[in-house]
């Protein structure tokens, strides 16, 4: 029964490698280009125009409409749609949401960062959030209290801290494990660099697999 | 022999997987001596200043940037190689996600960066913005660059928030350092 097996896997190991080929280096240099951004990716430098930016998030507050794009972030006062850049000290690809609260304008980036500034003068300053939080939802007001929905769960903004409201009791699910560990997402982030080594060796697995399929099994033909 | 690397690779890969960094760790990866010393390497004295802000100055600092800054005294080096002044270095704390991370900026009398070079690291996630493939995008950055990621720095995948912090920073010394030395110069 073994040795049948084990033929039937010589005969065929070599196409399904070549079948698979493709997808494995496909998969394999996305993965490593996704890893190492700073390295291949070269720098983005916008014009002007926030809609050759990747505009990905737009809200309106007080007729005034504001847009983040992956570079900067805009307003826009007047009818026309005329945009002007704002400061921001982070990067606006990871805004999320975008509200007033308190006089203030508050910004909530995906990734567990809180902003505030006064609507008067952009002064952008930090709301410290809990440790345990790494990934924001949304943000919006309810009564005057400023909310955040995160991965924790929910918290309201009280005497300068933020306090649990409901915390956040979903099991991890395997599928979100699977999701974690196929995308290099937390709690897997550490295993960035075997990845990318893995990642080489399958690359060069393929190519010399092709190369002794080609030399082994078409000449032989 | 082969059985014990075979071990200890798993072994190693499964420690990555299930092991809880420390809450606090603190990483020197530069003294200040060595700091001021990697990023002018020729330099032969380093003068020590103090810079406080007065309400003014840190107004229009906070102008400029568009965001707050919390601290009030910053410490910054006069460099020289003899009589021939190089440039500045400037200890910048810059908040990351929780704690904040040192760095000495050095820039030039143009007010440019030539380099930067993390001292102290203490955020439990990455530490991979100390590298040098990292900071080499500050270098003959100036105010006319927007010095932010996603604009003209590209982040470490992994340490988003502290490529965030280091550009912000960055961002923070130039401007710090053009309104005490170009108001002083206007002022004369």
């Amino acid at each position: 029964m073994f040795k049948s097996i084990l033929r039937i896997v010589r005969k065929y190991h070599a196409w399904v490698g070549v079948l698979a080929a493709i997808f494995i280096i496909m998969l394999s240099i996305t993965g490593v280009l996704l890893n190492h951004p700073d390295v291949f990716f070269s720098k983005f430098t916008p014009d002007s125009d926030p809609f050759t930016q990747n505009p990905h998030y737009v809200t309106s507050l007080k007729d005034t409409i504001y847009l983040a794009t992956d570079s900067a972030l805009y307003q826009s006062k007047s009818l026309n749609y005329h945009f002007e850049k704002i400061p921001f000290p982070y990067s606006p690809a990871y805004i999320i949401s975008m509200i007033t609260h308190d006089g203030m304008y508050v910004i909530g980036l995906k990734n567990g960062i809180v902003l505030k500034t006064k609507q008067e003068k952009w002064r952008w300053q930090r709301i410290q959030v809990p440790e345990n939080i790494y990934e924001i939802y949304s943000i919006f007001e309810k009564d005057e209290t400023l909310f955040m929905s995160s991965n924790a769960g929910l918290y309201f903004f009280n005497d300068d801290s933020w306090k649990l409201q409901l915390e956040n009791r979903s099991p991890v699910s395997f599928k979100s494990m699977v999701m974690a560990l196929h995308t290099g997402y937390m709690p897997f982030a550490s295993l960035k660099m075997y990845n990318t080594i893995a990642s080489i060796c399958l690359v060069f697995l393929v190519i010399s697999g092709l190369y002794l399929f080609f030399r082994l099994y078409l000449k032989r033909r | 022999m082969k059985g014990l690397f075979i071990f200890c690779l798993i072994f190693y890969l499964g420690a990555q997987l299930i092991a809880e960094p420390s809450t606090f760790s603190e990483q020197v990866y530069y003294t200040q001596d060595q700091a001021l010393s990697y990023v002018y390497p020729k330099a032969t004295a380093f003068d020590k200043q103090d810079l406080h802000l007065s309400d003014d100055q840190k107004s229009r600092i906070q102008d400029s940037l568009g965001w707050d800054v919390q601290e009030n005294h910053f410490t910054y080096f006069n460099v020289f190689k003899d009589d021939v002044f190089l440039g500045y270095a400037m200890i910048i704390n810059e908040k990351g996600k929780y704690r904040p991370i040192t760095f000495l900026a050095a820039i030039s009398p143009e007010f440019m960066v030539k380099d930067v070079v993390v001292m102290v690291y203490r955020e439990k996630i990455g530490s991979a913005v100390r590298k040098k493939r990292f900071l080499k995008q500050f270098k003959n950055k100036s105010l006319a660059d927007a010095i932010q990621v996603d604009n003209d720095i590209m982040g470490i995948s992994g340490a988003t928030i502290s490529s965030w912090s280091l550009a912000a920073g960055v961002k923070k010394a130039l401007v710090i350092l053009e309104d005490a030395f170009q108001q002083s110069s206007a002022s004369l």
